[in-house]
This record gives structure tokens, sequence and C-alpha cells, in this order.
């Protein structure tokens, strides 16, 4: 048994040590749940029933094939031409598209607010 | 000759399905806890390679993935077979099974702290009847996803199914979104057989890397996993490559 064990740890450290700092490295794909898509509560502008079913969905149906993409990372013009396909993707009714447009509108907005007062 | 009406059955059944959203894998050994929406339908089909000193092996699965519910997916295994080409004596190709499974999700990787769900599985043929439970866990965090599956499969096998065997595994799999169309990351399988569910045969280790790409409507996973472990006899490698379609 122990030689099992032994053969476990010195593989470990031989082969998924490297990959274990590495992955250390790439810390940055390490991002909270929050950063990539902030909570209702932390918008501007609030939230209705519509912007917290589009958080839901950004957080579920948009990570069946992928994993959730910060909300941030694209301008409002990229997700003007993102939203449209990645809904199609998800095959989201026209309610369900509006939701989570709603949310990325509301997150965009906050932003923005946020850049003009500093 | 058994082919035939499966196959009929998959190309009726493919042309049947309506439009759907699919789920893409991006382990090949390791049950990630998503399930496809509701109304989702996928084909996949598997290969998985796998060599040892006494034989070369061919494994090939066909299965058809339906979203019944966001949180309930069934699995149709339309047909298990494999080629095993033997160092001594002949060739073989066996038919094996056909079967089917049920995940159950509970909560989701991103959303919830942690995602949660139950797999459930039989497969029957004439010379193997097997049920097999896996609890299976994930996180995704950022661009990382985190998996584990625990296994508790038993198996009759032989032509009058008296050869009684239990497996319990241990799978686990880590990997890493380089975009949304391509992960890497790697997959760790711990092994052990109960011969009559009383002798324990060796602990078996398996580690390896995997790499998934997904398209509009295709994707695909291949993963290859080393025997860790030094046991003679075993496999000293196996390859799986698992390729899917949505409708
Ligand atoms: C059926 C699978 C699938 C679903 C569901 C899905 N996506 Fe995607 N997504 C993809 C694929 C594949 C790509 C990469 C190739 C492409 O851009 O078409 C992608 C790319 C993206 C990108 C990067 C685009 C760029 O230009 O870099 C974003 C952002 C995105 N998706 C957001 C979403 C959102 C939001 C949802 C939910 C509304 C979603 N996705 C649902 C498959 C999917």
């Amino acid at each position: 048994m122990s030689s099992v064990f032994n053969s476990i740890s010195a593989f470990l450290t031989h082969r998924w040590g490297g990959l274990a700092v590495g992955a250390a490295l790439l810390g940055g794909g390490c991002v909270s749940v929050d950063t990539i898509a902030p909570p209702v509560a932390t918008l501007s502008g609030g939230g209705g029933a519509a912007v917290v079913e589009g958080r839901r969905l950004y957080l579920t149906t948009c990570t069946k094939c992928h994993s959730a993409e910060p909300v941030l990372d694209f301008t409002a013009a990229q997700w003007a031409t993102i939203l449209p396909e990645m809904a199609e993707e998800s095959h989201f009714t026209s309610t369900q598209t509006a939701a989570v447009e709603a949310y990325i509108q509301a997150v965009l907005a906050t932003a923005s607010t946020a850049t003009e007062t500093r | 000759m058994k082919l035939i009406p499966l196959c009929l059955a998959t190309i009726t059944g493919i042309s049947l399905i309506p439009d759907a959203v699919a789920h893409p894998r991006r382990f090949a050994y390791s049950y990630d806890v998503m399930t496809m929406p509701k109304g989702g339908v996928e084909f996949e089909q598997w290969a998985t390679w796998k060599h040892s000193d006494q034989r070369e092996r061919f494994e090939f699965r066909s299965e058809l993935e339906f979203g019944l519910t966001d949180h309930d997916q069934l699995s149709i295994y339309l047909s298990d077979w494999r080629h095993t080409e033997n160092e001594i004596g002949p060739d073989e190709t066996e038919w094996r099974t056909a079967g089917l499974s049920w995940v159950h999700n509970f909560t989701d990787p991103t959303a919830d702290p942690l995602g949660v769900a139950t797999y459930l599985e039989t497969l029957v043929g004439p010379e193997k009847f097997a049920l097999e439970g896996k609890l299976l866990l994930q996180k995704n965090i950022g661009s990382w996803s985190f998996v584990y599956n625990g296994v508790l499969e038993a198996e009759w096998e032989g032509d009058s199914y008296d050869e009684e065997v239990g497996v319990i595994e241990n799978i686990a799999g880590i990997s890493y979104q380089i975009s949304p169309s391509f992960s890497v990351g790697a997959e760790v399988l711990h092994e052990i057989e109960f011969e009559n569910w009383s002798d324990a045969g060796d602990h078996m280790i398996y580690a390896g890397p995997n790499i998934a790409f997904r398209a509009k409507s295709v994707s695909t996973v291949l993963a290859g996993l080393w025997q860790a472990t030094d046991v003679a006899g075993e496999l000293d490698f196996q390859l799986r490559v698992i390729g899917a379609i949505d409708f």
C-alpha cells in the first residue's frame, strides 16, 4: 500500500507540481463571481425582476458552454453584436433575452457612472 | 446484425429532434454537474483506446442525451461495442451493452457555492449487466472548473452473469478556459475493483491532460491518461475522444 502512495506522491510532485505553479501564475483566471457578474444590489439603478432574472440566466444558462465571461470585458457596442448571437445559442425566449440585456445594461450603466464621478 | 436496428433508431431519432441547445463537455472521464436545458438534444460518439502489454482494445459508444427539465438529463446509450487485438489468441469484436442514465442537478457550479448532481446508470448486454451511481461535485471559479466524481458500480459479467464485481472510482478534473471555444486541463482516475465484493484488487491510478474545443453546434474533448501506479498486467495508457453534435 505505502508504495502506491509513494508513487502517487512522487508522481504528483513531478508532473503536477509544474502544473500547480502554472495554475497559480494563471490565477488571474480565478475571478470571483461578483466581479464577473456584479450582484443586482450593487447596481446603481437597483434592479427590477427582469434584472434579477437576467443575472440568474447569465450565471446559469450562459455557462452551459463556457465560463461566465466578465460583463465589463465588453463594451455596449460589443454586447450589441455578441448578445443576440449568444441568446440564439441559448435558445432564449424574447423575454429571457430582454432580461439578460436589462442586466448587462444595468452593469454597464453602473460602471460608467462610477467612472464619471471619479 | 444487431447494429442495423440500432443505426436506424439513431438516424430516425436524430431526424425527429427539435432545435435545441447543447452542453459541451470540458472533461472526457469526469462528468460535470450541469445538465442540458429542457428540450436540449445531443448526439455523442465516444472512442476509447486502451493499451496494455497483452492487448490493444478499442471501445465505442453512441449516445443520445436529452434535457428532460432544466435539471434532469436522460441519456440513452444506444450501443457500446469493442474491438480487441490480443497479443496471444485471436482478435475479437463484441457488442457489449445498451443502457440508460439519468443525471439530476441540485445546485449550479457557478451561481451556487458548490454544484451538486447525482448520476444513475444501467447497462444491459448478452454478457454484462451493470448498475452505477455517481455523486458529482463541481465548482467554477472564473475561467477555472474543478470537478469530482465518486463512483460505485456493480457488474455481473459472463454468459450467466455469474462473475460479480464491485468497483469504486474517484475521478477528479481541472479545466482552464483559454477562450470560450477552447479549454485545457487534466484528469485523475483512481479505481479499485472487488471481485465478488470481497477481494480488493490493486489500487489503480491514471492521470493525464485533456483538451476541449467547441464551436456552434459541435464540440469535442480528448484526454490521455497514463498509469501512475506500477501494476503489471493492467492498462499502461488510455486515450478517449468524445465528439458531440447538438440539434
Ligand atoms: C450553446 C453554447 C453557448 C451558449 C449557451 C452560450 N455561448 Fe457564449 N459562446 C459560445 C461559443 C462557442 C463562443 C466562441 C465562438 C463564438 O464567438 O461564436 C462563445 C463566445 C462568447 C463570448 C465571447 C465573444 C467574443 O467576441 O469574444 C461571450 C461574451 C459570450 N459567449 C457570452 C455568452 C452569454 C452572455 C450567453 C448567454 C446569453 C452565452 N454566451 C451562451 C457558446 C455558447
